[in-house]
């Protein structure tokens, strides 16, 4: 991000912070989207994050750590929404999967739908670091700083997480076998 | 299904395999609310704060509520104006038709109010009253913002010979606004209120019809006198986001216009763009901004 506009918006230049806000909102869209698996929540929470940056730009001590502190904000917001979800949907239901397979890898309806059930289950903790790593590419230092905890933490989650999902494929994989050998 | 696929590249295909998003409407609220969201301001470093003992801490926020309540005091019959900012403002450069614009540039276009934008990079200004977006301000994909003061509205923009509104239409913003809406010729939304640069603005919508909408002049005319249009449409399509403000005794007219091929990046930076603007009423005895 252009430290120049960042400097002015914490001035209060709102034409500047809306450039900025211009640059990031698709972006922090999509990562909350695949956080919360809701594009109503992702909404709210890409709002409330934006508006949260404008609002706490004055006491960024660093503008360079732009970066990094923004997608803190909206991985706090993630929780919030998240918050919500709880509160207003407790019973879950897989929504139906109308998107299109972009890649062979993605292999069936079924991996997407496992995939989607597994990732549900995992805590809000844990999906922002799995989005950030393999949606992002963010390395495991900057999710460390982004979501401030410590960088064995970041690991940790990371390493619980994938196996969550693993297991959630693998479960898929055992049914296929079943079903083959009966 | 296969023992030895790689669970890593699938969960990766997966968070990759979904539509892109848009948050146009999320950035449209965003801006909106801007004015009505104040930005938090720490009275101190708090790391330096939270290395201090006690003492100091509660002898350092009693001084600064003193500060604050002296200096909230001494202010408060020079910040009497209404909508006014507590401080000047800083000069801009004045826009002048600049091939490439960078930055915040103050308006000329004879207006007696102060009105400076920040215009992204890449955009143009044609001479001291239009800002134009990347792709130009034509039909495809074009956009442009334009800023003016002007006394009467041109009844039906299609048809000059329709003249001027007569009686003339008053000196308000919402004079404007209601004259525009109430006409058919004009085919506009309802005006809806804005804040811009915390000042009440009127936000309206209306477009050049996509056939034969251009009068036999080949323009849609806006505003001007009888005969003579100052501001007018030039393309099938075209379509004007108008918003009216008053600042001071002025009414200032901002039209924000695109066409259906302008992307929604060039929609969203004119969004910011019309958000960055500030308004300051002219001063007594004070010569319009150059």
């Amino acid at each position: 991000m252009d430290t120049d506009l960042v400097i002015l918006a914490q001035h209060g230049d709102k034409g500047a912070f809306g450039l900025i806000a211009a640059e990031i909102a698709d972006r922090f869209l999509a990562v909350s989207r695949r956080i919360l698996r809701d594009i109503d929540l992702a909404e709210d929470a890409t709002q409330r994050a934006l508006l949260a940056i404008w609002q706490d730009l004055p006491g960024l001590r660093d503008p360079a750590r732009f970066d990094a502190w923004s997608y803190r904000l909206l991985v706090r917001a993630c929780y919030a929404e998240g918050r919500k979800e709880r509160r207003w949907a407790p019973n879950l239901r897989l929504l139906p999967v109308d998107e299109p397979v972009a890649d062979d890898t993605l292999s069936s309806v079924v991996d997407r739908e496992q995939l989607e059930r597994g990732f549900r289950r995992l805590s809000i903790d844990h999906r922002a670091v799995v989005v950030l790593y393999h949606y992002l590419d963010m390395p495991l230092d900057g999710i460390a700083e982004t979501l401030d905890i410590p960088l064995g933490t970041a690991h940790s989650r990371l390493h619980h997480a994938m196996r969550a999902l693993r297991a959630a494929l693998d479960a898929d994989t055992r049914a296929t076998e079943r079903e083959a050998v009966q | 299904m296969t023992a030895d696929r790689d669970p890593t590249r699938i969960v990766r295909s997966w968070l990759r395999a979904d539509e892109h998003e848009s948050a146009n409407r999320v950035l449209e609220t965003v801006l909106s609310r801007l004015d009505t969201t104040p930005q938090r301001r720490p009275l101190w470093p708090s790391r330096r704060f939270s290395q201090m003992n006690t003492f100091t801490r509660i002898a350092l926020a009693a001084a600064a509520v003193i500060v604050i309540v002296v200096a909230g005091y001494s202010l408060l019959p020079r910040t009497a104006g209404v909508g006014g900012p507590p401080t000047p403002r800083p000069t801009y450069p004045a826009l002048n038709g600049q091939a490439t614009l960078n930055g915040r540039y103050t308006i000329g276009s004879g207006l007696k109010s102060r009105v400076t934008v920040q215009v992204p990079a890449g955009w143009s200004a044609s001479a001291d009253w239009v800002v134009i977006g990347p792709n130009g301000n034509a039909l495809p994909g074009g956009m442009a913002v334009r800023f003016y003061s002007i006394t009467n509205a041109f009844k039906d923009p299609r048809s000059i010979s329709a003249g001027v509104f007569n009686p003339p239409i008053g000196p308000t913003a919402a004079d404007l606004a209601a004259a525009i809406v109430a006409d058919p010729a004009w085919a506009a939304t309802q005006a809806v209120d804005v804040t811009i640069d915390g000042r009440l603005a009127k936000h309206l919508q209306f477009a050049v019809p996509a056939s034969s909408g251009l009068g036999a002049d080949g323009q849609f005319d806006m505003f001007g006198t009888a005969g003579n249009p100052d501001v007018y449409g030039f393309a099938l399509g075209q379509t004007f986001d108008l918003y009216i403000v008053d600042v001071g005794t002025e009414r200032v007219v901002i039209d924000a216009f695109h066409y259906a091929g302008t992307s929604a990046t060039d929609l969203a930076a004119q969004q910011a763009v019309i958000a960055s603007i500030q308004l300051d009423p002219a001063q007594q005895g004070v010569t319009p901004s150059p």
